[in-house]
């Protein structure tokens, strides 16, 4: 699960061209030294998880 | 099938080209990981009396990813009581979490999951009759299969796939059968399944098509509710996603006694709420919790019975 900005589609689109370049880049290892919910800057905000969400708003779970 | 307002809703996000080739070289090593492995290690089947049952469209299996096996048992065990029976071989690191005897869920540590190296995920697996057959239906229902199909022994045969959303779950005909769907959950065991969701219409079609799951809308308060079900049983749910900063995937609930009582434990083993129990919402008793490792998970206090 990640989480991406408000932005939308387009930024959505320049986050994972830009995981694309780290990961060609062989800094994979960067990318899990900033696990554990950490958040990294990459053209923008790439939540790794669901660290630092936060549902603020009314949502409908729990429908069991 | 009721497909409700959402009849004909579409929608499939236009930029994921890209981002399934990438993540799918995680996603092979979680299901060949396992087969690879298993010449040399045990996997239990997921039922230990096996019980020649296939009941298609139920979520019968769950496997978390992260970054760290070893955190990730400490958090879950000492959340949930549960156990673990760590399996090592070459790099892959594997573990099965038990409850009481019965194994409930593997953790794995992929090399990466979906393009990710320290991603954190649960991915739930569906119950289907024939596991080559569902993922045709997959890829011609515009989802994609991202790893597998494999044949496990002892489990059966699994695959990995994303739905039309990039939403990923799991397909496993099980070599054991399929537990038994008529009993109630115990608590700190999964009792449930919900799909976070852009386009409720496309969700209903695709996993009716794909898992032969039937669904209906059911309006709430709170917004419209899905309700996936399968042989006259309900199997899981779906709702829009509520936010901007989410994306679409399966969060999986699993009960318990005390949802204050969890959510102050969760804090303690260094977990975040992403889902404060709040009045609004199921009178306070269901909470989202993230996991230090930052895989989510629904916990729901439930007193009732199916």
């Amino acid at each position: 699960m990640r989480a991406r900005d408000a932005g939308g589609e387009n930024m959505k689109k320049r986050v994972s061209g830009g995981r694309a370049l780290w990961l060609a880049l062989g800094l994979a290892a960067f990318l899990t030294a900033c696990g554990g919910g950490a958040y990294m800057s990459v053209g923008g905000t790439i939540p790794v998880g669901w660290g630092g969400i936060h549902v603020g708003t009314s949502v409908p779970i729990g429908g069991w | 099938m009721n497909h409700g307002s959402y009849a004909h809703e579409s929608g499939r996000p236009g930029s994921r080209g890209l981002r399934r080739g990438l993540f799918g070289l995680g996603a092979v090593v979680l299901v060949t990981g396992l087969s690879a492995c298993s010449g040399s290690i045990e996997v239990p089947a997921i039922n230990p009396t096996p019980t020649g049952d296939v009941n298609p469209g139920q979520v019968v299996w769950h496997e978390i990813v992260t970054p760290d096996v070893a955190a990730s048992q400490k958090f879950y065990g000492g959340l949930f009581g549960w156990t673990f029976r760590t399996i090592k071989s070459d790099g892959f690191d594997y573990s099965i979490a038990m409850f009481g005897p019965r194994p409930i869920a593997g953790f794995l540590r992929p090399e990466n999951w979906r393009g990710r190296t320290a991603a954190a995920e649960w991915v739930q697996f569906f119950s289907v009759a024939d596991v080559d057959a569902a993922l045709e239906r997959i890829t011609a229902s515009g989802g994609s299969v991202i790893g597998g199909p494999e044949n496990v022994p002892q489990r059966g045969r699994m695959a990995l796939a994303e739905d039309t959303e990039g939403a990923p779950f799991g397909v496993l005909r099980s070599t054991s059968g399929d537990p038994d769907d008529t009993i109630d959950p115990p608590h700190n065991n999964f009792m449930w399944n919900e799909l976070w969701t852009n386009d409720m219409g496309a969700a209903a079609r695709f996993y009716d098509a794909v898992i032969g799951l039937e669904s209906e809308v059911r309006p709430r308060q709170d917004g419209d509710y899905l309700l996936f079900s399968s042989d006259g049983r309900r199997r899981a749910g779906g709702f829009r996603i509520p936010q901007a900063n989410i994306e679409p995937t399966w969060l999986p609930t699993v009960r318990v006694s005390d949802i204050k009582a969890t959510v102050a434990k969760a804090r303690q083993l260094g977990g975040e709420i992403v889902l404060e129990p709040r009045w609004d919402v199921v009178d306070g008793r269901v909470a989202i919790i993230a996991d230090p490792q930052g895989a989510a998970v629904t916990v729901r206090q439930w007193e009732g019975s199916r």
